[in-house]
């Protein structure tokens, strides 16, 4: 028991740090890394939207990419071509890709597993194909520029501290809910899909219930990418969005729920310090990727989590 | 009345599993439903939860017409099941199994920022303490033995507070003490919360005991309704089921067992030494030696839970040991993977069978097949003489068969490989008397064909039969070793180590 509740304190004691570091950062580094932190965040909160699907619920899909543009564009179209309030298009992007998705899953979840897999990838391309296609009012291939930023989050500095706690409330809520009775339905569905429907759960609305809520955090994150960035163009939202979610899970450990989080942190680093000196780092990726799949399935969350507990059993 | 079947029907590919059943089921009543492998029962109670929509008929739960509901809304009307094969939630811990479903049949899943952890706590542990698995409620339910699971599968049904629950075959799998404590356990149960129970069960012992009706079902059909004296009395039944194993005459064995091969100079087939196993941390074998002769058959013995599984994945290669040396025709095994050791000549007939349910009875044979390892080399058609009823079902695909008959396809699966030594882990499991009887014939006549076996039973009267020596295992460690016919003569050991 002693060793429980030492952990949790250790536990508890992390996350504080971490969250006071990442409030101090600005004052230790420059703009060039802030930024570079501000796109882990948001990432990180893709990928840990996206992994309450997958890792939690058991079901892959190949679309990501379709809530987050849902997110981004709906965000980008309001703030270039209206005047509504900065706070106000920053929501509508979420609730629009949970609201749109709730017509999309309700089509996926009819289906499982390689399926389910293809739908959602199907789904992506048509979202991806209307915001290409659609000059009048997303701006096709040219993109939507000029996305305005309120006074008081210009500046990489405010927009790094905005980001953190929309991270940090995100993160709480998704941890609240893996934690509910609703996210252990969830792990039930995945691990035994025709025996949680004899525990009296429809289990296809239960699936459409986290696919909704996954696209909603696939939205908020890509909401904050469109202030973020400033522009938002078909090449940050296409089938290679996709994939990066997807690897993130996978590197970061999709068992873990700060999984995710890692390997957001680890898939920008990776990323920034090989393309200093290659412009073939997606090779160098590849090898890594290869590399985890087959030593390390757990990720790089697995993989701490087993050398600590190797650890704790020492002690 | 709780629940009425009228004239349900429903046919698969032309067979006719269940044809024109009508059944009323009182409430309060403990009534079981017996019959051969294949005679529609576990079809019926899938019939019954949704999982299978009748072609034609009506089922009514107090007065309600449930036909055509889904399975989620009928288990939530207050009807509960457990699954003939386990159906857990292997990774879950055994706490969160039924912790999932005491919130489920509440209606709390949905609830999402309450933290779960700390909802229904009591109430789980109650349950799980009543299941007899208190002990056991961090480990993952993947880890649990074979009967622990099916406890824990009782357990879950009983989360959703059902008024009727369906039990198929919930003691297969069973020790025969575990088998009457659980059956107690029952009758209590549907005593103490006033529930109707309908269960599926080939263990005559239970049946009789603690039914207030049985219903004996047969090609698809119920055949007979009555208590328990009514049923035995029945010539009808007798013929079709009650070969009682108990009363298994001198002559029968005789039948059976052909008696050892005589073999000039036995060689050693297998040798097993002082072989440690673990499962992640815990220590399931100890020091465990064994030894296989050629053509000879050997059994392993003991309750539910002592490492008789883990003896033979671990020969196999499945659970590799840590310790100690596993010697197959004198060359070191251990270390080797799976695929590697059964080239070399070993076959292994695991307990969940897992046969391919897409395949016909023929692909799934011609699929296993190998080049001759040693002296073997089996055809399709010395097999289907050996399985004549695999012959009739040659172009059935193998999901459509009965738990006997897949049984019988996995051992001639298994042969076609083309083995030296055959290993079966609980060959009986979930079978009907009688099909115990025919596949230990099977056995029998591959025995006379000169294979070597290596079995684990917990249903020790074939066993003994068949087997030339027997091993009786313990918490990992081998307690007695010697020929079935002492252990006969043994009742001590037999209660001590068998339950019997």
């Amino acid at each position: 028991m002693q060793t429980a509740e030492s952990h949790t304190l250790l536990v508890r004691i992390s996350i504080a740090a971490a969250v006071v570091t990442a409030f101090l950062l600005p004052l230790w580094l420059h703009a060039g890394w802030i930024s570079l932190i501000t796109e882990m965040l948001i990432l990180s909160i893709a990928a840990c939207g996206y992994n309450l699907m997958m890792g939690y619920g058991g079901m892959v899909s190949f679309g990501p990419a379709g809530q987050y543009a849902l997110g981004a564009y709906t965000t980008g179209v309001l703030l270039v071509k209206t005047n509504i309030p900065f706070a106000l298009a920053m929501t509508a992007g979420p609730v629009c890709a949970a609201l749109l998705s709730i017509v999309i899953g309700w089509f996926c979840v009819r289906r499982t597993e390689v399926y389910f897999s293809l739908l959602t990838l199907a789904f992506a391309q048509i979202v991806y194909t209307v915001i290409q296609k659609w000059y009048g009012f997303t701006g096709g291939d040219d993109g939507l520029v000029g996305i305005r930023v309120p006074e008081i989050l210009s500046g990489i500095d405010k927009y790094y501290f905005f980001t953190v706690l929309v991270a940090l409330f995100c993160l709480f809520v998704m941890w609240k809910m893996i934690n509910s009775p609703f996210g252990k339905m969830i792990q039930g569905i995945r691990e035994n899909p025709r025996r949680a429907e004899f525990i009296s759960l429809n289990v296809k609305r239960y699936q459409l219930g986290i696919f909704v809520t996954s696209a909603f955090f696939l939205g908020v994150a890509g909401s904050l990418y469109s202030g973020f960035n400033g522009s938002i163009f078909p090449a940050n939202i296409d089938v290679a969005k996709s994939t990066d979610i997807i690897v993130v899970c996978l590197m970061g450990g999709m068992h873990h729920f700060l999984g995710p989080v890692l390997g957001s942190i680890a898939y920008i680093l990776i990323n920034k310090i090989i393309a200093n000196y290659t412009q073939y780092w997606a090779l160098v990726l590849g090898i890594i990727i290869i590399g985890l799949v087959l030593y390390a399935q757990g990720g790089i969350a697995g993989f701490i989590s087993e050398r600590y507990s190797a650890l704790r059993r020492e002690a | 009345m709780i629940f009425e079947a009228r004239h349900l029907s429903k046919a698969f590919g032309g067979i006719k599993a269940v044809d024109d059943v009508s059944l009323q089921i009182e409430e309060g009543e403990v009534s079981s439903i017996i019959g051969p492998n294949g005679a529609g029962k576990s079809t019926l109670f899938n019939l019954f939860t949704g999982h299978l929509r009748p072609d034609t008929g009506e089922l009514f739960y107090k007065d309600e017409n449930i036909t055509t509901l889904p399975p989620y809304k009928i288990s939530k009307m207050g009807i509960g099941r457990s699954f003939q094969r386990v159906n857990v939630f292997p990774e879950l811990s055994v706490f969160e199994n039924v912790q999932l479903s005491l919130l489920s049949g509440r209606g709390l899943g949905s609830r999402l920022f309450q933290g779960a952890g700390k909802m229904l706590v009591t109430e789980t542990r109650d349950l799980l303490d009543l299941v007899g698995l208190g002990d056991k409620e961090g480990s993952p339910a993947g880890f649990l033995s074979y009967g622990d699971q099916k406890r824990l599968e009782v357990g879950i049904a009983l989360g959703g507070a059902p008024e009727l629950l369906l039990l198929d075959e919930p003691t297969a799998g069973m020790s025969p003490e575990d088998t009457v404590n659980f059956t107690r356990f029952i009758q209590k149960l549907a005593k103490d919360r006033h529930l109707t129970v309908v269960f599926v069960e080939h263990d005559m012992k239970v049946v009789f005991t603690i039914s207030d009706k049985i219903r004996v079902m047969d090609h698809g059909a119920i055949i007979a309704t009555g208590t328990p004296e009514e049923i035995q009395a029945n010539k009808e039944v007798q013929r079709v089921y009650l070969a009682d194993a108990d009363k298994i005459s001198e002559e029968q064995v005789v039948s059976v067992s052909p008696g050892p091969v005589e073999v000039p100079e036995k060689a050693n087939i297998l040798d097993v030494k002082e072989i440690d196993t673990f499962y992640g941390l815990s220590h399931i074998l100890f020091k465990l030696s064994l030894k296989v002769d050629e053509g000879e058959v050997i059994s392993i013995l003991g309750r539910n839970g002592v490492g008789k599984t883990t003896t033979l994945k671990s020969i196999m290669g499945l659970t590799p040991p840590k310790r100690g040396s596993i010697k197959f025709l004198e060359k070191e095994i251990r270390g080797r993977k799976p695929f590697h050791i059964s080239r070399m000549g070993i076959g292994f007939v695991p307990e969940e069978r897992i046969i391919f349910p897409d395949l016909s009875v023929a692909e799934n044979l011609e699929i296993a097949r190998k080049p001759p390892t040693g002296e073997f080399n089996w055809t399709p058609q010395e097999i289907y003489q050996i399985f004549p009823v695999l012959s009739k079902r040659k172009n059935q695909k193998g999901g459509t068969l009965s738990g006997g008959e897949q049984q019988m396809l996995t051992i001639a699966r298994t042969l076609m490989g083309n083995p030296q030594l055959l290993l079966l882990d609980e060959p009986s499991e979930g079978l009907a008397p009688l099909v115990v009887k025919t596949v230990y014939e099977q056995l029998g006549i591959l025995k006379g064909h000169g294979m070597s076996i290596l079995l684990s039973e917990q249903n020790s009267t074939f066993a003994l039969i068949l087997s030339d020596r027997t091993y009786v295992l313990e918490k990992g460690h081998i307690c007695w070793e010697g020929e079935p016919r002492e252990l006969r003569e043994n009742p001590e050991i037999m209660k001590k180590y068998l339950g019997v």
